[in-house]
């Protein structure tokens, strides 16, 4: 029987054969590991790192936008009691009061709707004009509004309205950046580190599984390639079905193929066995 | 049911591993963070608290002021509520005497003190009065439900580009999973021809198999060598045989041979062609996949918030209404890669695919870093043109690569392929941009699509192989201008791209990558949640798709009628009512609904509607060729993502978004009806035609 002689091609020994092609098969797994890893925990990360300055930027803004709403609401009692806007007397005296509120205040002033400084912390700005490109922002709100001038400093403002709902002002407050990026740099170092950890442990754990399928898979089929030849015993048969219904089949095959070329050349069958 | 090949399950354990190891990884992540944040975030909430107490308690000392007694203060809790309402990781507020509750909302019970802030009433110090005003000690958890969608949506992402990375890093590794599969399945049949070999997964599998394939096929030239001489010398007799018997003898011999030629393969039908065509297609398509779907992915980054960015530029001295501004990106970049299809098919083939690949990399490279510095509209849409000629160029030459370095066998398994990176692109793209844009900002993530453009640019440069003789059947997709007259002259192909096609297609585009992100952010969402959406149409066209697909064939086998003019009617009809029902009262549901409804629909029309092309032009196809008919299908349909945006922006700006979204959908009823009137007779019956592919 043909299954019975050495076959052209067909692999000396299991173990040589999977050695010689682990080194650059677990370099390819590896590097898949290593990148699909790498993707998940980086966008995890990133996703964690913006919700984190969203919600941080989020809370600070809240809580100088409730003092500007605190400011706004004083204006716009003064202003329904027909007081100027320029001539609300306690306006200077509650903005310096809550100047000294909250340590991430850099100044609170109140402006005209032009931009003109009527009130401030720092009595120096009296006068000047906020820059256009904040009045800008602060149209396009109708109450709130905020922006980031500079890495250091943030601005919210609140629209003050007289009786008739008409835009008189803004209350503005700047307040100080420096709280966000410290307790950012905080969260972003202790974030490195575990998404490092954990994109170490992961990596090497997703490459160690699939170098244990690949080597599994691999012994299938060199089980697989042995049952072709029919040459070793049972134990050596793939475990599994579908692997061992493809060998028995093909081996049918065979069979059935050199049933027909012994009959049509039955000399040529016995010289090659 | 046969079950799949041992391999194939191996290739899908291997899968499975790889999602079941990055779900792990991304909630090992979160719960490590949990802590951080909750240690990070309360003190700020309690600061807020604090901030809300003190502005609570300078409005409650203006009654002090006015000598009124603490308990007789009104509408107390009514303003409670409202601060509460506004802020919602407050859990209670509460007014105290003396430490009991003279007022209060929300829930105190389960809110730790270190959860809570406290702060005198000032002019009520004599009754001992305070304010204190408590932490939702499940806030941060709260926040990191909220982030739950995300999450999943970063875990699907990676699980679709851990395949593309695959397929990208160990490219070779598929391959053999394929070659293995295919030699096995036919040694089954009893093909024992040379196969491509595995160059990696199961050699030694490969090699036994090889080495048996190569056994047999020796054995039948032996066969064949020996039956060749003896019929040579069948007049001799050696052996003292009778004539008769010899010549029966041979006769049995002969009948033996046919036999084993009948049921089994002993050399490639194809002389080879066959193994050198899947060998190069596996080839091309490794090389080619990885630059290409990170060019479609540059551009599918700014799906999601295109609309907004360019709603926030300057229009300089133009005077268009800013719903209209929010469109013309996405117009100029259809527009252009409608209007480039008749050329480009011949453009590329005359300067090679590889040439015409490196340019259009280098074009959308150019076109992404510029999108993201631009300062006015009209600069934005000149490199939005500029985008939509290098998305076509890209999307033409890598098509055409596929269609060069493929036969008639592996042409379709190319396309699939091709159309799967496209899909593939269309899932991750939005989705991310969406994230990445509400957390650097729309320029930031223009910037980083420019940079996935220079990565494929240097990818495609170093691995995309020379081109390749073409077949004369492997001609391109395109529409050119006799075509474009005959087609054009046949009524019902007419109607059915006016009806149909054109419907399909501007319905598509006007909601999913115009009105819905706008109609999102509009509703105080994000970008994220727009990306989130076109991810869900994306995800629903991979999934139901070929289920669809498949039904329309198994109608179609089973029934005498074509079932395709029903279901294209029936896809146009649920696409219309998708947008109907944004007249229900749901908020964000609403676009989910859409959505969802809309992926059926399209998903439904789709394949039956390309199908229904070939049924409707059989004399065209056969005059002028399928491509060119196909070529002005596809256009033609492309006009209609081009037309999408703009008629939504009109109606937009005319009667809001509930009547835009109505309108469109009313419309695309309509053609629906008029469609299922003109087409939903029976069909003298044809043998299905192969579609090209194209998509968009």
């Amino acid at each position: 029987m043909a299954g019975h002689r050495p076959a052209p091609g067909k692999p000396d020994g299991k173990g040589d054969e999977l050695i010689r092609n682990m080194p650059a098969i677990n370099r390819k797994l590896f590097w898949l590991a290593f990148w699909v890893i790498g993707f998940a925990v980086f966008m995890t990360g990133l996703l964690l790192y913006f919700k984190y300055q969203s919600v941080f930027t989020g809370l600070q803004r809240d809580r100088v936008l409730m003092v500007a709403g605190e400011i706004d609401d004083i204006a716009e009692k003064s202003l329904s009691l027909g007081q100027d806007f320029w001539e609300i007397s306690t306006l200077q005296e509650v903005i310096e009061r809550r100047r000294n509120a909250d340590r991430i205040f850099l100044g609170i002033e109140v402006a005209g709707s032009d931009g003109k400084i009527a009130y401030a912390t720092d009595l120096a700005r009296i006068g000047s004009a906020l820059p256009p490109e904040w009045l800008a922002v602060f149209a396009r709100s109708s109450r709130f509004s905020s922006l980031s001038p500079s890495p250091s400093e943030a601005v919210v403002a609140s629209t003050i309205r007289n009786s008739f709902a008409q835009g008189a002002g803004y209350a503005v407050i700047r307040y100080s950046r420096q709280p966000e990026q410290e307790a950012m740099l905080v969260f972003t170092r202790r974030l490195l580190l575990i998404c490092v950890t954990v994109f170490a442990v992961f990596t090497m754990l997703l490459y160690v599984t699939l170098a244990w399928l690949w080597a599994r898979t691999d012994r299938e089929l060199v089980r697989a390639a042995d049952a072709l030849f029919g040459e070793v015993d049972t134990l050596s048969q793939p475990h599994s079905h579908a692997l061992a219904a493809d060998v028995a089949e093909i081996r049918k095959q065979i069979a059935a193929a050199q049933k027909q070329l012994a009959i049509a050349s039955p000399e040529a069958m016995e010289a090659q066995a | 049911m046969k079950a799949p090949p041992y391999i194939q399950n191996q290739l899908w354990m291997a899968m499975a591993a790889i999602l079941l190891v990055v779900m792990t990884a991304i909630v090992a992540t979160v719960s490590f963070m949990y802590v951080t944040f909750d240690d990070s975030i309360a003190p700020q909430v309690l600061e807020k608290a604090g901030t809300a107490g003190r502005s609570l308690s300078g409005l409650l000392g203006q009654a002090a002021s006015h000598d009124i007694p603490i308990e007789k203060l009104v509408g107390v809790e009514a303003l409670f509520a409202e601060i509460a309402k506004k802020h919602p990781e407050i859990s209670h507020i509460a007014l105290l005497r003396e430490g009991n509750a003279v007022a209060m909302t929300g829930n105190s019970s389960g809110v730790p003190a270190a959860l809570t802030a406290r702060m005198p009433v000032s002019g009520y110090e004599s009754a001992k009065a305070e304010i204190a005003v408590g932490i939702d000690p499940r806030y941060v958890r709260k926040l990191f439900e909220e982030m739950a969608l995300d999450l999943l949506v970063v875990a699907v992402v990676t699980l679709f580009v851990s395949l593309e990375l695959l397929y990208f890093l160990a490219g070779g590794l598929v391959a053999d999973v394929a070659a293995l599969k295919a030699r096995v399945a036919a040694m089954s049949r009893g093909g024992f021809f040379p196969m491509p070999q595995a160059s990696a997964l199961g050699q030694a599998w490969s090699r036994a198999l090889d080495a048996r394939a190569a056994d047999m096929a020796q054995q039948y030239h032996d066969t064949l060598a020996a039956l060749r001489a003896r019929l040579k010398g069948r007049h001799a007799n050696e052996a003292g045989e009778p004539r008769h018997e010899r010549y029966h003898a041979l006769r049995v011999r002969l009948a033996a041979l046919r036999n084993a030629q009948t049921w089994f393969s002993f050399v490639e039908p194809r002389g080879g062609r066959r193994a050198e065509a899947s060998g190069n297609a596996a080839l091309v398509l490794g090389a080619m996949r990885a630059p290409f779907f990170l060019l479609l992915l540059a551009d599918d980054l700014s799906r999601s918030f295109m609309p907004m960015f360019a709603a926030g530029l300057k229009v300089g001295p133009f005077a268009i209404s800013p719903n209209m501004v929010a469109s013309l990106p996405i117009f100029a970049f259809m527009l252009v890669v409608a209007l480039s299809q008749p050329v480009l098919g011949g453009w590329s083939e005359r300067n090679g695919r590889r040439r015409s690949f490196l340019a259009g990399a280098l074009l959308a490279c150019c076109a992404h870093f510029l999108s993201a510095q631009v300062s006015s509209l009209p600069e934005l849409l000149v490199w939005r043109a500029i985008g939509g000629a290098a998305w076509a160029i890209a999307f033409v030459a890598a098509q055409g690569y596929i269609l060069d370095h493929t036969d008639a066998k592996t042409r379709t398994s190319g396309l699939a392929a091709f159309v799967g990176i496209i899909m593939v692109s269309l899932v991750c793209g939005p989705s991310i941009g969406g994230i990445l844009a509400d957390g650097i900002g729309h320029r930031a993530t223009l910037v980083v699509g420019g940079a996935m453009t220079a990565i494929a640019l240097v990818l495609a440069w170093r691995r995309l192989p020379p081109d390749a003789a073409r077949e004369p059947a492997s001609a391109a997709v395109t529409a050119t201008a006799p075509g474009l007259r005959v087609a054009l002259a046949n009524r019902r192909f007419m109607l059915l791209l006016v009806l149909a096609a054109v419907p399909a297609k501007v319905i598509l585009i006007a909601y999913c990558f115009y009105l819905i992100p706008l109609y999102i952010v509009e509703a105080g969402s994000t970008s994220a949640m727009a990306g989130r959406m076109i991810m869900l149409y994306s995800v629903m066209m991979v999934l139901l798709v070929p289920v669809m697909a498949n039904w329309v064939m198994g109608l179609r086998a089973r029934h005498a009628r074509e079932p395709e003019a029903l279901f294209v009617a029936a896809g146009l009809a649920l696409s219309g009512l998708a947008g109907i029902a944004m007249a229900l009262p749901f908020g964000l549901l609403s676009p989910l609904i859409v959505v969802l409804l809309l992926g059926i629909g399209q998903s439904l029309s789709i394949s039956p509607q390309a199908a229904m092309v070939a049924e409707v032009c059989r004399e065209e196809i056969r005059s002028i060729g399928q491509s060119a008919v196909y070529g002005v299908y596809r256009m033609v349909e492309r006009f209609g993502n081009a037309i999408g945006p703009v008629i939504a922006a009109a109606l937009l700006e005319l009667a809001g978004f509930r009547t835009a979204f109505i309108a469109i959908g009313g419309a695309v009823l309509l053609c629906a009806a008029v469609f299922a009137l003109v087409f939903l007779r029976p069909f003298p019956r044809i043998e299905a035609a192969v579609v090209p592919q194209g998509s968009d």
